[in-house]
């Protein structure tokens, strides 16, 4: 792993810090993939509803 | 060997859990919410099953005996209602919590508060649901599927059926959201989609299922809701609304609700069927790719619930020849059932019972359900007793059946005890008669033109009904043995090994019996791994 500017990254040399990253990654998209599956459960949800509103204004 | 001692040995450091009532109520580990979903279930299916023994011993005899019939209509509405979405749906939800984890090689669900929150909804969701029963009026009669313009005579109790069905929604939501977020993220490096259990696989078909298909169900309810209560006519035909369109959204919801409740039975029982055999699976990803299938297929064939209402013929030959297509995967998944067995080295533990009872009544119930998809049969099929014995064949040997093998299967894991054998194969043998005494029977009622959710008949149906309540009660009845043997394997077991059954594959099967608190903290290396996907 190379830090911007060619200056190596030291941290992540070591077994625990690369872990540590790869944790915050894993943080990062466990929260982004379960924002993602409830937003399409709003869709879903919101989605019938104007469905139906949209039926009606016909 | 070596190498699980280490692994149990480094989990031990980790293992500090809350004690007393802090354990449960702020529970964050998936073994506690695991158990607790089951033992949820586990009541659920209780209270729901003394209201079909009440519905079964109304039907004893012709003429009205015990209950008027808005107290028999809001049995069944109750039963259905508890059944799945408390006994059932909670069930699968807690072994999926209690083996997913274990299976992928994660220490944890990837959302642990979030799994605590959609636990602790359902005893507020049940709550609120089942002391509708004392509210002026009764509890809702309409039946599970609330058709308007019924259900919107209900009386107090409609807001608490609509506001429990939101909050179930809610909670399957939320736990179907952290499955897929852990399958997805947690698994441990190398253990790839394609080397996943099917357990997993037909869980994480499942969750997508249920994220795209409880908010419809949602949707339809906050609609009854705003008819009821703001004035709109979504479903009031009065006000320019259309209440069969009521019906083509809740069963969008409920066809792919019948797959939510039997998918993870078919990842049980392909499971236990190779484990007692000693037998790899036969076609594992024939088998993925069928459950795939059908979740897709469970789309579309939603209106073949409603031949009846009137629709176009070619409306009715889409969903007629949508629904007989299910048939084409469903084969698939059967026949590498049966293949695994072939020439296999087959023992009968009561989980390898259960997954068989499995395999020959879950057919039973979809060659009932060819019969129902087509559309001049169905016009005469509809509202009868043949429909009723349909989907008990499907629900009750079909996914009842696939909790008890799992649970059966999982158990002396789960304690580290083997429970009682004996008394288990008992358990089945009673289960496995009286079922089909208590259901096989309503075929015939069905076919008789015996109508369904009526607590009276004419006396020509009278045997047969009999047959079918003392079927009932003896099931019932047998049902206690349930939670004897768990509770009697808790206490008194006599300890098991790592790998309980010798045939077992996977990971779960790498941890000691029981379990340490937190799975895997260290992740499986590659070779524990493939030993376990050996499939």
């Amino acid at each position: 792993m190379q830090a911007p500017g060619n200056t190596p990254a030291l941290a992540p040399r070591t077994a625990v810090a690369a872990a540590a990253v790869d944790e915050g990654e894993r943080r990062r998209r466990v929260r982004r993939s379960a924002i993602l599956f409830a937003a399409i459960a709003a869709v879903f949800y919101f989605g019938f509803i104007a469905m139906m509103l949209l039926r009606a204004a016909k | 060997m070596a190498e699980h001692q280490a692994h149990a040995a480094a989990h031990d450091d980790h293992d500090h859990k809350p004690h007393g009532w802090r354990r449960w109520v702020y529970a964050t580990n998936h073994k506690d919410i695991g158990t607790m979903y089951l033992i949820f279930a586990c009541t659920m299916f209780f209270i729901g099953g003394g209201a079909a023994m009440l519905i079964r011993l109304e039907l004893l005899q012709p003429g009205l005996q015990y209950f008027d019939p808005q107290f028999f209509n809001s049995l069944t509405t109750m039963h259905a209602l508890i059944m799945i979405f408390g006994a059932i749906m909670p069930a699968w939800t807690g072994l999926a919590n209690w083996m997913v984890p274990m299976q992928v090689g994660a220490p944890d669900m990837a959302l642990p508060r979030l799994n605590n929150f959609s636990f602790w909804i359902l005893p507020f969701a049940f709550t609120l649901l089942i002391s509708s029963f004392f509210v002026p009026g009764g509890a809702p009669a309409g039946g599970w599927t609330m058709y308007p313009p019924l259900v919107l005579q209900t009386g107090a109790s409609f807001p608490m059926l609509i506001f429990s069905v939101h909050l179930m929604g809610a909670s399957s939501i939320l736990g179907a959201i952290n499955v897929v977020v852990t399958i997805m993220n947690m698994r441990a490096p190398g253990m790839t989609l394609l080397r996943m259990p099917l357990f997993v696989w037909t869980w994480l078909i499942t969750a997508y299922l249920l994220i795209a298909v409880m908010p419809v169900l949602a949707g339809a309810v906050t609609m009854l809701l705003t008819d009821h209560f703001f004035g709109t006519t979504f479903f009031t035909a009065a006000g320019g609304g259309d209440p069969v369109m009521f019906q083509h959204i809740f069963w969008f919801f409920g066809h792919p609700e019948v797959y939510i409740l039997i998918l993870p039975a078919f990842g049980i029982v392909s499971e236990i069927i190779p484990t007692f055999s000693r037998k790899p699976l036969f076609g594992y990803e024939t088998m993925v790719y069928a459950v795939a299938s059908i979740a897709f297929l469970s789309f579309i064939v939603w209106a073949h619930h409603m031949f009846t209402v009137g629709m176009p013929l070619a409306a009715q030959l889409f969903f007629m020849l949508s629904t007989m297509l299910i048939a084409v995967p469903t084969g698939v998944k059967v026949f590498n059932w049966t293949a695994t067995m072939w020439k296999g080295s087959l023992s009968f533990e009561p989980p390898m019972l259960f997954a068989l009872a499995f395999l020959f009544l879950f057919t039973i119930g979809g060659f009932s359900g060819l019969m129902l998809a087509m559309v001049p049969a169905d016009y005469q099929y509809q509202d009868t007793y043949f429909v009723v014995a349909h989907f008990h064949y499907v629900l009750v040997p079909g996914a009842i059946f696939g909790i008890m093998a799992g649970v059966y299967y999982w158990l002396p894991k789960w304690t580290g005890k083997m429970y009682d054998l004996k008394l288990a194969t008992v358990h089945f043998w009673l289960s496995a008669i009286f079922v089909n005494v208590l259901f096989f029977p309503q075929h015939f009622l069905g076919l008789a033109g015996m109508p369904r959710r009526i607590p009276d008949y004419a006396v020509q149906f009278t045997d047969w009904n009999v047959v079918s309540s003392i079927g009932g009660f003896v099931f019932g009845l047998s049902q206690l043995m349930f939670p004897y043997i768990i509770i009697k394997c808790i206490r008194a077991g006599k300890p098991v090994g790592n790998r309980a059954w010798e045939g077992a594959h996977g990971l779960e099967w790498e941890l000691p019996s029981p379990p340490p608190y937190h799975s895997w903290t260290t992740p499986p290396s590659d070779a524990v791994i493939a030993r376990g996907a050996a499939h």
